[in-house]
């Protein structure tokens, strides 16, 4: 199925759902992997944008998209999370997309976006460095305007599915301040380094630019409000693959305490077990709520949403977690194999929380912005 | 954030939102009587839209109460201040009184209930018969035209200004359970009925014990069929874990509020007890958000085990909420105004609030079935878990 223009009306969530459900479902590793996050297979994220359309949803329709919202991406983070997705999803569309958008550079977004909609352009945004604060602020990295275009100068670090992209948009200051610029990493004066990730489903890396050729994507009067609307976007994001994880994790233990039996019962007729799950669908729900919320504020650029963003991602890094957590405990010895899938929720949850600011950092922000 | 626009092309949202917008036109809020305003709802048929018409409802889908609510709470008409008084006539025993019960007892019923002439109470827990419902013990027993009831309840909220009672009582013997029991509507008022205040933890008797002496229940008064007691319980227990209350700032905001206040009163800003508010704020906003969803969820008239865990998340939140306030009082939750015998309605706030509702929140995961109760709700009918083998 497609998606054209504008949302889709609610009741065909269902079979978005059912579709992504099944694609994600065949792309799954069979194998977690050890030494380091595998590369991008990417016959399976080319079929992802021709046949679902993925990477072009929140791309215009004359850049090769569908043209539909954040509401239909947030459902693709959902199915994306329940299924650990090992695809390049949080940066090429929860950062890279928003990020050229919000830039409101109609030559940008014509160079650019027709390719990432097609499949053939992995792209992420560089805005951490090796502080790793990840709260958009003032950096390092420095950018020259010359007579013959933009030179770029610092150290990325923690950047999202660096080693995979072919477009890395760059957040770095200027003399006349903040500036989002676009850099090949193929060119000279970039190099990237993979970092090992705690989370071998998503992979990592260190981008280091010495004078490295770039192209100006939005100026000092557009790149703060396009990074600070990237950022919320991409949490709202997150929040919704938090959610998915939260509610594949819950399944699999609800599932598991119905079918394993101990002491003559399924566990799940225990009330140490039942209780637990209880609490756990109490927490992914509100989770789930907090996430919407979110999903919705931004969408509409409601005046509360930076408010709302950080209030979703810092309960559900928290929720997502601890249903993980809870996963391994009621599956056991098998719950802390290697062979089985619960650790690898548990990692993605540990590193997702982490991921555009810990919940202390969030809540941090919302004790100053609820003027608490 | 209220949001009615989701479905304004519906038909009976427009109906419903031109009833609200009449009723407003022809009665006020702001000058009309309480008590008038609401029997002119009920006639409009926006008491609960869900009933039939001309029994305060229009026969719609019970969701757009949520709507009335909402347009009624924003024009300053009487809402769920007024309902507090009579929670669980008009939320939970009117539900149960249309599905179970006789268009005759609907007429005799639901205006005065609804405009808060007749206050009702929920007479179904018993000494021995707690969480446990199925072992209550209060026997009904037919005698000519008439049921005689003998037995005790306790833990009944609002018993003492009630003038009317829906009674669980024993039909079949102690062994049959929940197959054997019914639903009576009582007149509390009867000499045969002896109502006697229960205190709480902060000195209030918002509960009472009421035993019963030989009352004499006519026959029309039984609610449904004499063993169909159980249903009647199950209806009233699945609405009282709703709130109808979607369009209020919903109770989480308003404990929430009181103890910003507290908070915003202290000089310093110990970046511990900071963190710690944060984090309530953010559970009461996932909180109010659930409710109203639950609250738009709603069937016609079966809400799903669901509101437990609205129940489960305020009776928590609240208790989290007041204990951060009496951690922000500092010394100052030394101090207590007075555990004199009193009526909640007759309370006259003390200065010492934040701390009777920190006692008090105690008794939210008890009430209404304990938090213990919700988890196995949630965990059997929600997610689908097996039962706990009876020994």
């Amino acid at each position: 199925m497609t998606v054209d223009g504008a949302r889709l009306d609610p009741s065909e969530y269902d079979e978005l759902r059912q579709v992504l459900r099944a694609f994600f479902a065949r792309c799954q590793p069979s194998e977690p992997p050890a030494e380091h996050t595998p590369p991008l297979d990417r016959g399976p994220w080319l079929r992802m944008a021709r046949e679902l359309g993925v990477q072009g949803l929140l791309v215009p329709e004359r850049w090769g998209g569908a043209g539909a919202t954040l509401a239909e991406v947030g459902l693709v983070f959902e199915e994306a999370g329940r299924a650990l997705h090992p695809f390049p999803l949080l940066s090429t569309i929860g950062l890279a997309t928003p990020a050229l958008l919000a830039s409101g550079n109609e030559v940008a977004m014509k160079r650019y976006l027709p390719g990432i909609a097609d499949g053939s352009r992995v792209a992420t945004l560089a805005f951490v460095e090796p502080a790793g604060r990840w709260n958009p602020g003032s950096y390092d990295t420095t950018a020259v305007a010359r007579a013959d275009g933009w030179q770029v100068s610092g150290v990325k670090d923690y950047v999202l599915d660096g080693g995979e992209a072919d477009l890395v948009l760059v957040v770095a200051d200027s003399a006349d301040g903040q500036v989002m610029l676009a850099v090949d990493p193929r060119q000279p004066g970039v190099r990237v380094i993979d970092r090992p990730a705690l989370d071998r489903s998503r992979s990592l890396a260190r981008v280091e630019l010495e004078a490295a050729p770039a192209t100006l994507v939005a100026g000092p009067g557009r790149a703060p409000e396009a990074l600070r609307h990237t950022v919320d976007t991409a949490l709202v994001c997150l929040a919704a693959e938090q959610v998915g994880g939260g509610e594949r994790c819950l399944e699999m233990s609800v599932g598991h305490a119905r079918e394993r039996v101990q002491f003559g019962r399924p566990i799940g007729s225990f009330q140490a077990i039942k209780h637990r799950c209880a609490d756990m669908l109490v927490e992914l729900e509100s989770g789930r709520a907090l996430q919407r919320a979110a999903l919705e504020q931004v969408l509409h650029h409601s005046p509360d949403r930076h408010i709302a963003t950080a209030m979703a991602k810092s309960f559900c890094s928290e929720m997502f977690r601890h249903l993980a957590a809870e996963n391994i405990q009621i599956h056991g010895a098998m719950g802390f194999s290697w062979e089985f899938e619960a650790h690898r929720h548990y990692k993605r949850a540990t590193a997702a929380a982490v991921l555009f600011g810990s919940p202390l950092d969030h809540r941090l922000r919302l004790a100053e912005l609820l003027d608490y | 954030m209220a949001t009615v626009s989701t479905a304004a092309s519906d038909p009976d949202m427009r109906r419903v939102v031109t009833l609200v917008e009449e009723l407003l036109r022809e009665f006020p809020p702001a000058t009309t009587d309480t008590t008038e305003f609401l029997k002119a709802q009920f006639d409009r048929g926006l008491a609960w839209v869900q009933f039939p018409a001309g029994r305060g409802g229009l026969g719609l889908p019970r969701n757009l109460q949520v709507t009335v609510q909402e347009l009624l709470s924003a024009a300053g008409a009487p809402t769920m201040d007024h309902y507090l008084g009579n929670a669980l006539g008009v939320g939970m025993i009117a539900p149960a009184l249309v599905r179970h019960g006789r268009p005759d007892q609907w007429d005799a019923y639901l205006r005065p209930m609804f405009c808060g002439e007749e206050i009702w109470c929920q007479l179904f827990s018993e000494p021995a018969a707690g969480s446990d419902l199925s072992a209550l013990r209060t026997r009904a027993v037919l005698d000519g035209d008439d049921w005689v009831i003998n037995g005790q309840k306790i833990w009944t909220t609002a018993a003492h200004r009630a003038g009317r009672g829906l009674l669980m009582a024993r039909t079949g013997d102690l062994e049959s359970r929940h197959r054997g029991l019914a639903a009576f509507v009582v007149d509390m008022r009867d000499p045969r009925v002896d109502v006697r205040p229960l205190r709480q933890i902060d000195g209030s008797a918002h509960l009472n014990e009421v035993y019963f002496d030989d009352l004499r229940v006519p026959a029309a008064d039984l609610i449904g069929a004499p063993d169909e007691g159980w249903q009647v319980a199950i209806t009233i227990m699945m609405n009282e874990r709703v709130s109808i209350g979607g369009g209020s700032a919903g109770e989480g905001s308003q404990a929430l509020a009181e103890v910003v206040e507290v908070w915003r009163r202290r000089e310093d800003r110990d970046p511990v007890m900071r963190d710690r508010l944060v984090q309530l704020a953010i559970k009461t906003r996932a909180a109010d958000l659930l409710n109203r969803k639950a609250a738009r969820d709603l069937a016609v008239d079966n809400p799903g085990p669901e509101g437990s865990l609205a129940k489960l998340i305020y009776s928590q939140l609240k208790q989290g909420v007041y204990e951060f306030g009496m951690d922000a009082l500092d010394s100052e939750a030394l101090l207590f105004g007075s555990y004199a015998f009193h009526h909640p309605e007759d309370h006259v706030p003390d200065g010492f609030e934040i701390q009777r509702h920190y006692l008090f929140a105690r008794g939210d995961s008890i009430g209404g079935g304990t938090s213990e109760v919700m988890r196995n709700v949630i965990g059997e009918r929600v997610l689908g878990l097996p039962k706990e083998p009876r020994p």
